[in-house]
């Protein structure tokens, strides 16, 4: 209903969004045109700029789905989406909400008038001020004579403390944000207010935000003895400054994120801080690498500028591009499961996360592109360098990918109404937008959806990539990497699927599947062990079991030197290549289990449908209450008493 | 104003809350929402504002859905749990603003929307005073005031006066008395009964999850409890009295106490007139004649446990 009006009424905006769609499909029909000339006059599709090409068709692609977004919004064929209204107009309401938070203004006038703040303010200053004095004193005891040396030295050690110090402070500012809301019983005060779940997080956040940028603003003074000395330049502590705001994001939206899970403010202060650590530690294995050849610079005239120099400027764009997506996807996904636990427990919870791991997943697979544009092409590529290239990104998203295989098909079992509602509204045309919404099997189906765009759009480009190297080699690392990774994570969500339709509780399903998997993923690894221990064809039947292990089945996509594939003897003197025995046996069981999960899952919603139907009925029966006929004459003559076709308890009594 | 149709809750635990639970509230009402603790009351009030959502059934709230359109439904009420905190390290006037602006109202709108609130609750002269060192009824004061602040056209109200003493309690009825005065529809919850007989107009009794009663107050009491006390004060005669009353249509029973005769009668004010014209045409000196309140505790204990002791 609300959708209609949204479409109706404004031709402005239907004229202004069908123009856009126009340019954008017609941006994306010319590059499609271009790339088909290209094709057709070198008469080759896989050759020297196939790379290009290939990210020529991802714009084109891109650009056709927002065209086609656009124009299909314009024409309201998308109100099917949004079925809850919306006060005000969208974007104006959240720039407003963005500038001028309550909550930002309220937890402003409490934290400054409270100790915690001047407390942590004294000692930041006082740390920070100790470590410049030791780097001066050590950099004056040392041999060191060169006065940009010593200011270069200075700076480094004011990066490192305050760097280090800030974010430890941050979740002091924001890990019991949520919770103390909590347990001061005001959060149902806030939350019917007309303020969102996401402007309450995000009010948070500004304050942790402000917080830190008093605090780097009153360590300005310090930081100046550095430019006493020179060789430090105003622009690098202007970079050192933007990477401490973005740490500040990063490591506050994690305990936000934590303290809105937590009932109790102890609980989330250790959990927040833990997170902090490992984050920290993930974190600083680039940045210790940044700031060895940091401080071992002197190339250029910046210190910053002198890491850099050394590569071109592609190369410059992916190194400080990369580390700052991963930390803006992990803000984004730790924000919206803020929020989102914010909202009414039968709320659609899991949509944005869903759409913020399609989105982290499509980046990912642009820098990928990326990197080979700025290696420049497959005429500088070392032979195998490919596939490591593939292997690794397959090691870095097989967890990711796992973490999602696990939560999203455990997923609430039996749908509330008001998203079943949602879910059954997206028909026709929209049906493949589905896997956005929340479910068990829609988590199942996500999941694969997933898998098929990373894995196969990474073997995808990595197969173009390869064409050099032969088939051999390419047909090696799919077979006995991908496809039994692939296969391996589609049977996770089915697990997980049928635990959440057992009635296991969202994250107890998540949890139990962990553990299957995890017994599945690393009990063969054991067998290797047995093998070792025993003689006779016994040994190399359990070698071959552990092949089952994807961890293995990875490894043993990067050692291709040639050699051909394993292969496992049947009785019938028949000779099959082990990747094809695992992939069988993850496919039947893959089959399987989802099979087993849909039923279950079909079943639960019948039986809760029934029960409904049940409760409803026997409501109506007359209670086992003395009072009750008396309450049913009351009941009927007040005029303003219920519907009619509802009789209250015991009306029959009467 | 307020209309609720087959609620049901069920909670994740298997516990069902609410079952088929139905009423309405008239705009302007004063309504009290009746049940002994653990009825379902608190459920049915975070239904209506918006912080729970039901397993089955609507809710309506000035004609908006609740669970379609939260938004808007929450600018229309005002909502008061029976369990609140206070924030800490804010004055009363800037704790006021933030709600204010949460609800989006403009800077200078805010000011005089809590410059009207604070007057309106008596909180004027605490403008400056810290939150935190208010007294538990000033704090009952200033949610009241976070309540009104946006000019709500139904206020929620859950258990306000628990743990208040008797003058704030008197004060909070007289506070409640003036809002309904301004137009405003206003739904109590309470377990205590005879705060509320004298103010509220409509009542809707709760238990284990379901709706006993609800309507009228002055019908309900009428069809529940039809038998009337009435004491006649006598100057004398006060056994000849009995007997002649006991001759009225409608007395059930006239006791001789002392000077008083307690009758038991059943009927309208106008057969009470008819009464008293008979003692004054037998010349019999009646000197007073009162009619014992029947309250709403009596009227619930019927209600929820069968006949009255």
């Amino acid at each position: 209903m609300s959708g209609d009006e949204r479409t109706s009424g404004e031709p402005l905006r239907r004229g202004v969004l069908l123009a856009v769609g126009a340019i954008l499909g017609i941006g994306a029909l010319t590059s499609f045109i271009f790339v088909i000339r290209t094709a057709v006059a070198s008469g080759a599709v896989m050759e020297y700029a196939i790379a290009y090409n290939l990210a020529r068709v991802g714009a084109g692609l891109v650009s056709g789905a927002g065209s086609l977004a656009c124009i299909a919004h314009a024409l309201g064929w998308t109100s099917r989406l949004w079925t809850r209204e919306r006060s005000g107009s969208g974007f104006d309401r959240s720039i407003w909400v963005a500038l001028q938070s309550p909550i930002l203004v309220r937890e402003m006038r409490a934290l400054l008038r409270g100790r915690k703040f001047f407390v942590s303010h004294m000692l930041l200053m006082t740390i920070l001020a100790g470590v410049l004095l030791i780097a001066a004193t050590t950099a004056a005891a040392g041999a060191q004579k060169d006065p940009a040396q010593v200011g270069k030295i200075l700076f480094g050690s004011f990066f490192v403390g305050l760097s280090v110090v800030v974010i430890f402070l941050v979740p002091a500012f924001s890990c019991t944000a949520i919770t103390t809301e909590r347990e001061g019983k005001t959060l149902d005060l806030l939350l019917t207010t007309t303020i969102r779940p996401w402007e309450v997080v995000w009010g948070k956040l500004l304050s942790a935000l402000v917080v830190i940028l008093l605090f780097m603003a009153s360590a300005l003074p310090l930081v100046t003895i550095c430019f006493l000395f020179g060789g430090v330049s105003p622009w690098d502590l202007a970079i050192l400054y933007l990477g401490v705001l973005f740490s500040t994001l990063v490591v506050s939206s994690v305990s936000l994120a934590v303290s809105a899970h937590c009932r109790e403010s102890k609980s989330s202060v250790v959990i927040s801080y833990v997170l902090t650590l490992i984050i920290v530690v993930l974190m600083s294995v680039l940045s210790v690498a940044l700031s060895a050849a940091f401080l071992s610079g002197g190339r250029g005239a910046g210190a910053i500028a002198a890491v850099m120099a050394g590569f071109d400027w592609k190369e410059q764009l992916l190194i400080t591009i990369v580390p700052q997506f991963v930390g803006l996807s992990i803000f984004a996904a730790n924000f919206a499961a803020a929020s989102n636990r914010l909202k009414p427990a039968t709320a659609n919870r899991s949509t944005n996360l869903r759409v913020i791991w399609t989105v982290f997943l499509l980046i990912c697979l642009f820098f990928y592109s990326m990197s080979v544009l700025v290696e420049g092409g497959l005429g500088k590529i070392p032979a195998g360098g490919w596939p490591g290239l593939l292997t690794v990104a397959m090691i870095c998203a097989a967890p990711l990918l796992w973490l999602g295989a696990l939560y999203f098909p455990a997923e609430e079992t039996i749908l509330p109404p008001r998203v079943a509602d949602d879910i059954r509204r997206l028909g026709g045309p929209l049906v493949p937008l589905r896997v956005f919404m929340p479910g068990p099997m829609t988590g199942l189906a996500y999941t694969v959806f997933f898998l098929l765009l990373g894995l196969g759009g990474l073997t995808l480009f990595n197969s173009v990539c390869l064409v050099g190297a032969g088939m051999d080699e390419w047909v090696w690392r799919n077979m006995s990497a991908v496809v039994p990774l692939t296969l391996f994570l589609i049977t996770t969500a089915a697990i997980a699927a049928l635990f959440s339709s057992f009635g296991f509780t969202h994250r107890g399903a998540g949890l139990a599947a962990f553990g299957v998997t995890a017994v599945l993923a690393f009990g063969p690894l054991i067998l290797l062990l047995c093998a070792d221990a025993i003689a006779g064809p016994a040994s190399s039947t359990l070698w071959n079991l552990h092949y089952l292990s994807p961890v293995v089945a990875m490894i043993s996509g990067w050692e291709w030197g040639g050699s051909a594939f394993k292969s496992v003897n049947l009785p019938g003197g028949l000779a099959v290549p082990l990747w094809a025995v695992t992939a069988l046996v993850y496919s039947c069981s893959s089959v399987g289990l989802w099979a087993w999960a849909g039923l279950r899952v079909a079943r639960v919603r019948a039986r809760w449908r029934r029960q409904l139907a049940a409760a409803s009925t026997s409501d109506q029966r007359p209670a086992p209450n003395p009072a009750v006929p008396v309450a049913a004459v009351v009941r009927g003559p007040g005029g303003a008493a219920g519907p009619v076709d509802q009789p209250g308890p015991g009306s029959e009594g009467a | 104003m307020i209309d609720i149709r087959g609620l049901t809750k069920t909670y994740e635990n298997g516990t069902r809350a609410l079952r088929d639970v139905s009423f309405e509230v008239e705009e302007g009402d004063i309504f009290a929402f009746i049940g002994p603790n653990g009825a379902g009351k608190t459920t049915t009030i975070r239904v209506l504002v918006t912080l729970l959502e039901p397993t089955g059934g609507e809710a309506f709230v000035g004609g908006e859905d609740v669970v379609r359109y939260p938004d808007r439904v929450r600018h229309l009420i005002g909502y008061m749990p029976d369990d609140f905190g206070v924030y800490h390290g804010v004055r009363v006037w800037e704790y006021l603003d933030f709600f204010a602006a949460a609800y989006r109202m403009p800077k200078l709108q805010r000011r005089r929307a809590i410059d009207d609130v604070m007057a309106l609750t008596d909180l004027s002269p605490l403008r400056e005073r810290m939150v935190e060192s208010l007294s538990k009824g000033m704090r009952q004061r200033l949610c009241l005031a976070k309540t009104l602040v946006h000019d709500p056209r139904v206020l929620i109200l859950d258990e306000p006066a628990a743990g208040l003493d008797p003058r704030a309690r008197i004060e909070f009825r007289a506070l409640l008395r003036t809002l309904s005065g301004m137009g405003k529809t206003i739904m109590i919850s309470s377990h205590i009964l005879t705060e509320l007989r004298e103010i509220c107009n409509a009542c809707c009794i709760i238990e284990r999850g379901r709706i006993l009663a609800s309507g009228n107050v002055d019908e309900m009491t009428e069809k529940l409890m039809p038998v009337r006390i009435i004491m006649v004060k006598m100057l004398n005669k006060a056994e000849q009295a009995a007997a002649e009353l006991l001759k009225i249509d409608g007395v059930l029973s006239a006791q001789v106490d002392g000077r008083n005769v307690r009758v038991e009668f059943q009927g309208a004010d106008r057969q009470i007139h008819g009464l008293m014209k008979l003692l004054v045409d037998r010349e019999l000196p009646v000197i007073g004649l009162e009619e014992k309140e029947r309250d709403m505790e009596a009227l619930f204990m019927r209600i929820t446990k069968g006949e009255l002791a």
